[in-house]
């Protein structure tokens, strides 16, 4: 899984566990066998091959068809192995030095065509995710294993370069385990149009039963191996390409799930019996962007290379209210490049006020004087600006037209340009942009921060697109990824926060939470703030509630 | 039989002239197929470039260009980056969709909106014209997604009679009766085709109302009128056939539509047709799928011109003009 | 519908014939009003079309005595809107008719004109434009496109829609460029451009006047579906098209803040609409019998 995915059409992804958790031994009779959960998505995967996967609508079908190692636990803790429960491994063992961890894997694993999961497989998928011609997203997070080695069929043995606190974290969640037997022959470098990556075979609770690409991939219960199969017949996820009518779909009943409720919608939810809603804190945060370097010239940015004007544009604006308008009380406003759910978040940071009188003073003493028509001016220069924005991206739109307003009347000239995804991408790749507004989802780990904001990542291709450079934060945030103490480790994060909060790269604006409608005759369990599909497999429909396309499943078209 | 000929050789002149034109248009966009989500910094310019040598993308536009057409003359149309399959294979998911979509909903608009321009014709200058007018004309100024959209909730959320969007039901088991399959199809496009019938007949039925008006008030009707023919007869007769050219004309003007699909109705309505999949093909720069849709689409459109042309000739020898108006179905 | 002749005084007879045509007064007394209604539009909106009142307290207020046509989701005024982006749409719709029929005439003649080789070219180019849906023609260019302002979108919406004039003006010189009175202009010595401009250009301008008149509630038609894309008139310019594409998503719980620009857009296109059919009937050379 890769560490950072850039948000696609709306700005909600990650949920929190937390639910009508009903008790899993009892889910665990036989009569919660059964039912089919449909969810409707607004957007859809290009291909199911785990390591070139970088959208949210593949990682949820791949979560469901394939298996990590050990998984995180609730409390998403990544230092050490605390709260990990086994998943294809059944347990595992550190060295002494901690150079080494041996997961012993479950010896009846099986992938989904029979054959059984082998060590080998752990070795291979490794070895997939490192090359080059892969692409894999995640190689970055991996290069602290030096090599994993199969010592028996079913014990798969991690060599780390260096002890570190989240060793454990990346080796278990960044890969998912492939099957080398209907891999090993594929070309690398054109994996995504191999066969098997619209037919992938996994080891996890559900296979692919068929996928139809831009409508519909079902996904049925899977019963091979000695692994307890999951309480649901079927998940079936369709697509429909607008937001509007796939929300409409759940709301109607003809669908059970949307992850990605609108704040105007949620009354309906909360109105309609057939419902439930469940709102949850998320892993991403967004922001608008300040380029710190001239697109045009490659020199610092003649308005956002000034750390004062950063300062005053943040304070020029009113994002308590902007989070408000956009998201209602599905968000809360964002304090720096963290989320509140992280361990490394620091909740008592307070974010820059807002203060038109500071705002102004500190553009007038930067030598942007307001002339006639009330723009500012700095040597005959419009303080002026654009904000490039994804054209599909409605909560982004959204976000840099409130923006350009409130900067308006603090005499700066800003423009919207809004592009298709494709140019939109091209132009974040080039770095050709003033402004725009970003947004990480992150995944569990402590080291989000280190892939978005570090010089290390200001290099092009990677993802500190407005090219901050502070040497102090980086060397706060690489004490909080090496100390072994948490205390310590927390009181690295908040210098860094301190540090970056202050010299305002961009403009911290929402976490916003996730706001899900499900069909309530559902009983949920197992969420997780990074992935609520997560639990799926022990999610279940009393007896009583279902309805008739829970029937067992007479083989779908 | 000559003309004929002639004039499939130069629908072949516009084929190329589409598919060349398209082909270099849409490599004028900034970004390329492996774009991939929204900023996914993770892909280098070495990725890039391995996956562009990969799916036959490298080169200049030139060697791109040979390599597609000696491709398309193997039979091949390319790959789909964005849905990982063969364009054809694509395209062939799509293609039925949308004609089951459009053809049905045309030919229920061809035949309301002709119905109701007789109608009008018959009753020129009184009240059933004037409100038949009035109300077409009302049809034909809706923005299409908005319409779209109020006919989806009226339909199918505010009052639940249909489902909402999508092409079949995705559950319907594979066993399922023959009359259940249809019962489910046509459930599912009944708010999409009656969505594209309140923006298509308004045109046709104006159509026809000016074509049937012209006709009657030409010598010859007026001689069978001085002659004692009753005019609902002259109308039922004569006016009425002559009157067909001008609307075969229209149908040939609708079939980019037919082929093309609407891509807002199709958005509108999660319809999974050759619209929605163009429109799709074009923001994720699927260059081979954005090239294979145009193609398949004027290939048919140019070869559903030709019968047109025959069947109007047929009907009305006389060259027919068609004003405008009708671009509102082929948009 | 037919070719029709017109003698260079015939203008003054269809003009004649609009004005006794009361559903053609009509239609012009409305785009009058709705033309008048924008121009004056700044001096009578009660705000600014671009401020937003109170984001947090003034969201999709519905209509009201202060905002008679509530606000919209940023808390701007929708009436100010409306008058505003009237001004943006009419213009926007207007000038892209503009380049459409100039082109498109321009084209016509030159291809009604021109030897039989360069004639099947150049509707060969034609029939290639018109083979292809518009709007994935609009989606293909505006992708292309690093920004879009408004006089850009104006130019890509006027290139795409002129192949079916091109059609229609070559068909009509083809028709009448073998009459008497234009071989007899021939055979004075009249060289082609004069030809085009004083003989052939006048008698095909009837039809081109009626399907123009049609293609402006067209193009404040796509203008719409452009914007609900996101590739229309951008943010925060206001048009009767974005406007309704900002209230889409809220088209349940707040209706008005797209029904008032809908029903402007419909008023005008049915206006137009209703216009062009006059014109049609009024250059409809023969009388009608009474049935």
């Amino acid at each position: 899984m890769p560490r950072l995915r850039a948000l696609s059409l709306i700005a909600v992804l990650t949920l929190a566990g937390c639910s009508g958790t009903q008790d899993a031994k009892q889910a665990a009779a036989k009569d919660l066998t059964g039912g089919t959960l449909v969810i409707s998505t607004a957007g859809g995967p290009d291909n199911l091959m785990p390591p070139i996967t970088v959208q949210n609508s593949g990682l949820q079908v791949e979560d469901l068809v394939f298996q990590h190692l050990a998984t995180v636990g609730p409390a998403l803790n990544s230092i050490g192995d605390d709260g990990f429960t086994p998943d294809l491994a059944t347990r595992w063992d550190w060295s002494k030095d901690s150079l080494s961890i041996a997961f012993h894997l479950d010896p009846d694993a099986r992938w989904h065509d029979g054959a059984h999961v082998r060590a080998a497989d752990v070795a291979f998928t490794f070895d997939l995710y490192m090359d080059p011609k892969t692409g894999a997203s995640a190689a970055a997070q991996l290069a602290n294993i030096d090599s994993v080695i199969a010592r028996d069929s079913t014990t798969a043995v991690f060599w780390f370069r260096k002890h570190t606190p989240d060793q454990f974290f990346e080796a278990t969640m960044q890969m998912q385990i492939l099957p080398a037997h209907l891999l090993r022959s594929l070309d690398r470098a054109t994996l995504a149009s191999a066969p098997i990556a619209s037919q992938p075979v996994g080891s996890g609770p559900f296979r692919v039963v068929r996928w139809e690409s831009g409508r519909t991939i079902e996904l049925a219960a899977d019963t091979t191996g000695g692994r307890r199969r999951a309480h649901l017949d079927r998940v079936i996820f369709t697509q429909s390409a607008d937001p509007v009518t796939a929300f409409t779909r759940v709301a109607t009943g003809e669908a059970d799930l949307y992850e990605a409720v609108r704040p105007d919608k949620v009354a309906e939810v909360v109105k309609n019996p057939q419902l439930k809603l469940i709102i949850a804190p998320s892993l991403s945060y967004n922001f608008l962007s300040l380029n710190q370097v001239d697109p045009a010239t490659g020199k610092p940015h003649p308005v956002f290379g000034d750390r004062t004007v950063r300062r005053a544009l943040t304070m020029a604006t009113d994002r308590r209210s902007i989070v408000a308008n956009i998201y209602d009380s599905l968000a809360v406003q964002a304090r720096g490049p963290f989320t509140s759910a992280q361990a490394s978040a620091d909740t008592t940071l307070r974010p820059m006020p807002y203060s038109v009188d500071s705002a102004n003073k500190l553009l007038d003493a930067a030598g942007w004087v307001r002339g006639a028509d009330s723009l500012r001016r700095k040597n005959g220069t419009v303080l002026g600006f654009t904000i490039a924005v994804p054209s599909s991206s409605l909560p982004r739109v959204r976000a840099s037209v409130l923006f350009q307003e409130q900067f308006r009347r603090v005499g700066a000239d800003v423009k919207v340009e809004s592009s298709d995804n494709s140019a939109f991408g091209a132009r974040m790749q080039a770095r050709n942009f003033d402004a725009t507004i970003g947004a990480w989802a992150q995944d569990a780990g402590p080291a989000n921060a280190r892939d978005a904001w570090t010089t290390a990542a200001a290099a092009r291709g990677l993802n500190n697109y407005g090219a901050y450079r502070s040497s102090a934060f980086d060397a706060e945030l690489d004490s909080a990824l090496t100390v072994l103490s948490a205390t310590e480790s927390h009181a690295h994060f908040a210098h860094a926060w301190k540090i970056i909060t202050d010299d305002a790269p961009a403009i911290w604006l929402a976490e916003p939470r996730l706001a899900m409608a499900i069909n309530s005759r559902f009983v949920t369990t197992g969420m997780r703030v990074d992935s609520w599909w997560a639990g799926i497999p022990k999610w279940y429909i009393p007896a009583d509630k279902r309805i008739a396309r829970d029937a067992p499943a007479t083989a779908a078209r | 039989m000559r003309a004929l000929i002639h004039r499939i050789g130069q629908g072949f002149v516009v084929i190329a002239i589409v598919a060349t034109a398209t082909f270099v248009l849409i490599r004028l966009a900034p970004g390329d197929p492996f774009a991939g989500a929204l900023e996914n910094a993770h892909l280098t310019p070495a990725l890039r470039a391995q996956w562009r040598a990969a799916y036959g993308l490298d080169g200049n536009i030139g060697t791109q260009y040979v390599r597609w057409i000696w491709a398309l003359l193997h039979g091949d149309l390319g790959w789909s980056v964005s849905a990982n399959q063969p364009v054809a294979r694509v395209i062939a998911a799509a293609l039925p969709n949308t004609l089951w979509l459009m053809g049905i909903a045309l030919l229920l608009s061809f035949g309301i909106g002709m119905s109701l321009g007789a109608l009008q014709a018959a009753r020129r200058n009184r009240a059933t014209d004037h409100v038949i007018g009035a109300v077409t004309l009302f049809g034909a100024a809706l923005p299409d997604f908005w319409l779209a959209l109020v006919v989806l909730l009226t339909g199918a959320y505010w009052f639940r009679v249909f489902p909402v969007g999508l092409a079949s039901d995705p559950l319907l088991p594979v066993a399922a009766s023959l009359g259940t399959v249809l019962r489910d199809r046509l459930a599912h496009l009944a708010l999409p085709v009656l969505t594209l019938l309140i923006l298509i007949a308004a045109p046709v039925a104006r159509q026809q109302r000016a074509a049937l008006l012209d006709r009657l008030g030409s010598d010859w009707i007026r001689t069978a009128t001085a002659k004692g023919v009753g005019p609902w007869t002259v109308f039922r007769r004569h006016a009425w056939r002559t009157a067909l050219g001008p609307v075969v004309t229209l149908g040939g003007l609708a079939l980019p539509a037919l082929v093309g699909g609407s891509v807002f109705i199709e958005r509108v309505f999660a319809w999974p047709g050759m619209g929605a999949l163009a429109a799709t093909a074009i923001s994720t720069r699927d260059y081979h799928l954005v090239v294979g849709c145009v193609l398949v689409g004027s290939v048919m459109v140019v070869a559903g011109s030709i019968v047109a042309d025959v069947l109007s000739q047929l009907l009305d020898p006389r060259a027919m003009q068609i004003e405008s108006d009708v671009s509102r179905i082929t948009s | 519908m037919t070719s029709i002749a017109l003698a260079s005084g015939d203008w003054r007879v269809i003009a004649q014939r609009l004005r006794t045509d009361r559903r053609s007064l009509l239609a012009g007394a409305v785009l009058a009003a709705m033309i008048a209604l924008v121009l004056l539009g700044p001096l009578l909106s009660p705000y600014r079309p671009y401020e937003q009142l109170d984001i947090t307290h003034l969201v999709h207020a519905p209509p009201s005595a202060e905002h008679l046509l509530g606000t919209d989701s940023y808390s701007r005024d929708v009436l100010s809107r409306v008058l505003s982006g009237g001004r943006v749409s009419l213009a926007v719709a207007t000038s892209a008719v503009l380049i459409e029929v100039l082109v498109g005439v321009l084209w016509g003649l030159a291809s009604g004109l021109a030897g039989r080789g360069i004639d099947t070219l150049m509707m060969r180019i034609v029939d290639a434009g018109l083979s292809v849906p518009r709007v994935l023609l609009l989606l293909a260019l505006l992708a292309a496109m690093p920004s879009v302002p408004v006089w850009l979108l104006v130019l890509v919406l006027g290139l795409t829609g002129w192949f079916g004039t091109a059609r229609l003006v070559r068909g009509e010189v083809r028709t009448i460029r073998g009459a008497d009175y234009v071989l007899a202009a021939r055979a004075l010595g009249a060289t082609p451009a004069r030809l085009a401009l004083r003989h052939l250009l006048p008698h095909a301008l009837g039809p081109v006047l009626v399907a123009s008149t049609l293609a402006v509630g067209q193009v404040i038609v796509l203008e719409a579906g452009l914007s609900w894309l996101g590739i229309g008139v951008q943010p925060p310019q206001p048009s009767w098209g974005n406007i309704i594409g900002d209230g889409y998503e809220f088209i349940a719980s707040a209706p008005w803040v797209s029904l008032g620009p809908g029903f402007c857009l419909v008023l005008v296109v049915l206006a137009v609409s209703a216009l062009g059919d006059g014109l049609r009937d009024a250059l409809a050379p023969r009388q009608l019998p009474r049935t």
